[in-house]
């Protein structure tokens, strides 16, 4: 068992202000994610699930209300937490075992110690072959193994994902979404990733967070009381994720044209249609 | 293998075509008296007048001259530049308070720093070795400056994840991100300095120097002269760009082939 404390939410709000006024991105928002939980959120563009993601690694320190990990207050980032970006970041200049140890620098560890970590990580995530090739040298699935591999090199208590797997090809994805599955096993660690792919997030979770825009919020939670590894075809399985699915129809029609208009492009899919 | 050989020997004999042509030209027009012979020199003529002056030993002294004052010109401004650049793209406080008068400096045509450098520092070696770094400072403090504002904020925010502290984050991130910028400031202050050597070696009068031949070849009409200093001008700044070149391919040769040409 991990040593990581529960992560609790309380009645937290975000607002950007821009030359237009303010804008409004959570409101009243109250989540509790337990150590060693799995935890998808889902959510069309703008309801803020990027945002909350962003709030709990600490990156974004200005919010009202509270978000407490283990009792004490996010302050600023931490290496307690790592966190993926779809954007992966991995640096052109580094080679994939240089880009990993980069998340080491301020590790309290031995050179030796740290060569280990950034070896045994690479091979987690089959990449042990590619440690000297460079990000451009890499596939999209490669380098989204490498940004992964740097996001848990450091042991921490809570891994984010910010839809990690977006920009690969059915076939990776679901490969990744795989391989995350047993390494979020084998590490015991607790993982938040967001996702507009509803058949990712009920795959992956033991809890689906649905949201919902203008300003963002939690609709509603759906556990997904499935034995792992699951199967897509699962008639259970296609039950959650059409029950989650069900959500973003309805609200399309309930939600003011506000919401209808901006987010038709971002709506959340099946994922193997896509 | 063989027919990479073959191309890249074609490739060569295609870039000297033009150059050969304009010398077998010249050499024609100098020789059947197109030009009027009193004022062009035959080639003969100029190798004839290199070979005097590399029998003297002035030829190598003159050029030994002078790419050691470009050198030095070059390591003061480049260093200075980087500082300086760096230093504004560093710090907030040092951009607002520096980079208006940069960019009003820079505005200022380089060769308009002559007369306030004879009246500060002489017409002696000091105000040459000024004007030089002057010419390397600020495409190296200019492109600097741009390389650190454009290094993606993506990758600022990956420093923050990791905790860098200010040292790790110039060293892992800011430095390799603004590289190709700075790389390419360095390459334009080599070849800007060395035309500022030889043009302020012109102006100032140097002793044994290309500028120094350049300027006898003129005020004595002997156009051979000249020409030998206009030939060792191009050839050595050719050579310095090819050098910059290759140096930057090597330090970005791990990176996606866009930025180093």
């Amino acid at each position: 068992m991990t040593t990581s404390g529960t992560i609790d939410i309380r009645n937290l709000g975000k607002a950007y202000s821009s030359p237009q006024g303010g804008f409004q991105v959570l409101q009243g928002l109250n989540l509790t994610i337990r150590p060693g939980e799995f935890v998808s959120i889902v959510g069309g563009s703008g309801c803020g699930k990027s945002t909350l993601l962003r709030l709990i690694s600490g990156l974004e320190e200005d919010y009202q209300g509270d978000i407490r990990i283990g009792g004490e207050r996010v302050r600023g980032t931490s290496l307690d937490r790592g966190i993926v970006f779809q954007d992966l970041r991995l640096l052109p200049w580094l080679n994939a075992e240089q880009n990993v140890a980069l998340a080491l620098e301020n590790a309290p560890l031995s050179k030796a110690e740290k060569r280990r970590a950034v070896a045994d990580h690479l091979e987690m995530v089959g990449l042990e072959r590619f440690a000297k090739a460079y990000p451009h040298q890499l596939s999209g699935g490669m380098s989204q193994r490498v940004a992964i591999a740097r996001g848990l090199v450091n042991k921490p208590e809570l891994l984010l994902l910010d839809e990690p797997f977006g920009a690969l090809d059915a076939l990776t994805r679901s490969h990744l979404q795989e391989e995350l599955e047993r390494v979020w096993k084998e590490e015991d660690i607790t993982m938040v990733l967001v996702t507009h792919d509803v058949e990712e997030a009920v795959f992956l979770a033991d809890r689906v967070i649905v949201m919902e825009p203008g300003p963002g919020r939690i609709r509603r939670e759906v556990k997904v009381p499935l034995p792992r590894p699951r199967r897509r075809g699962d008639p259970r399985f296609v039950e959650i994720k059409e029950d989650i699915l069900r959500d973003f129809s309805s609200s399309r029609t309930s939600v003011n044209g506000y919401a209808a208009a901006g987010q038709a492009a971002a709506e959340p899919q099946l994922g193997w249609a896509t | 293998m063989n027919g990479l050989t073959g191309l890249s020997t074609r490739r060569l004999l295609l870039k000297s075509l033009l150059p050969a042509l304009i010398l077998g030209y010249y050499a024609l027009a100098t020789r059947n008296h197109w030009l009027n012979p009193r004022i062009w020199v035959t080639p003969g003529q100029i190798w004839h007048a290199a070979a005097g002056l590399n029998r003297d030993g002035f030829l190598w002294l003159a050029v030994g001259e002078s790419l050691l004052r470009d050198l030095i010109g070059f390591t003061l401004g480049t260093a200075s530049g980087l500082l300086i650049g760096g230093a504004l793209g560093l710090s907030r406080w040092a951009d607002r308070l520096g980079t208006p008068t940069l960019h009003f400096l820079k505005a200022i045509a380089i060769f308009a720093w002559i007369p306030m450098l004879t009246m500060f520092f002489g017409i002696g070696e000091l105000s040459k070795i000024v004007f030089i770094a002057l010419s390397a400072f600020y495409p190296v403090a200019l492109n600097t400056l741009e390389g650190i504002r454009s290094v993606p904020p993506s990758q600022r925010e990956l420093a923050r994840v990791y905790r860098l502290n200010p040292w790790q984050r110039l060293k892992k991130v800011i430095a390799p991100s603004a590289l190709p910028s700075i790389l390419t400031g360095i390459q334009l202050a080599l070849i800007l300095t060395w035309l500022s050597t030889v043009g302020v070696e012109y102006f100032m009068s140097a002793g044994p120097s290309i500028g120094g031949i350049l300027l006898n070849g003129a005020e004595s009409f002997h156009l051979d002269l000249v020409f030998i200093g206009v030939i060792l001008l191009g050839g050595i700044g050719f050579a310095l760009d090819q050098l910059a070149h290759g140096v930057g391919r090597h330090l970005l040769r791990n990176r996606p082939q866009t930025l180093n040409a």
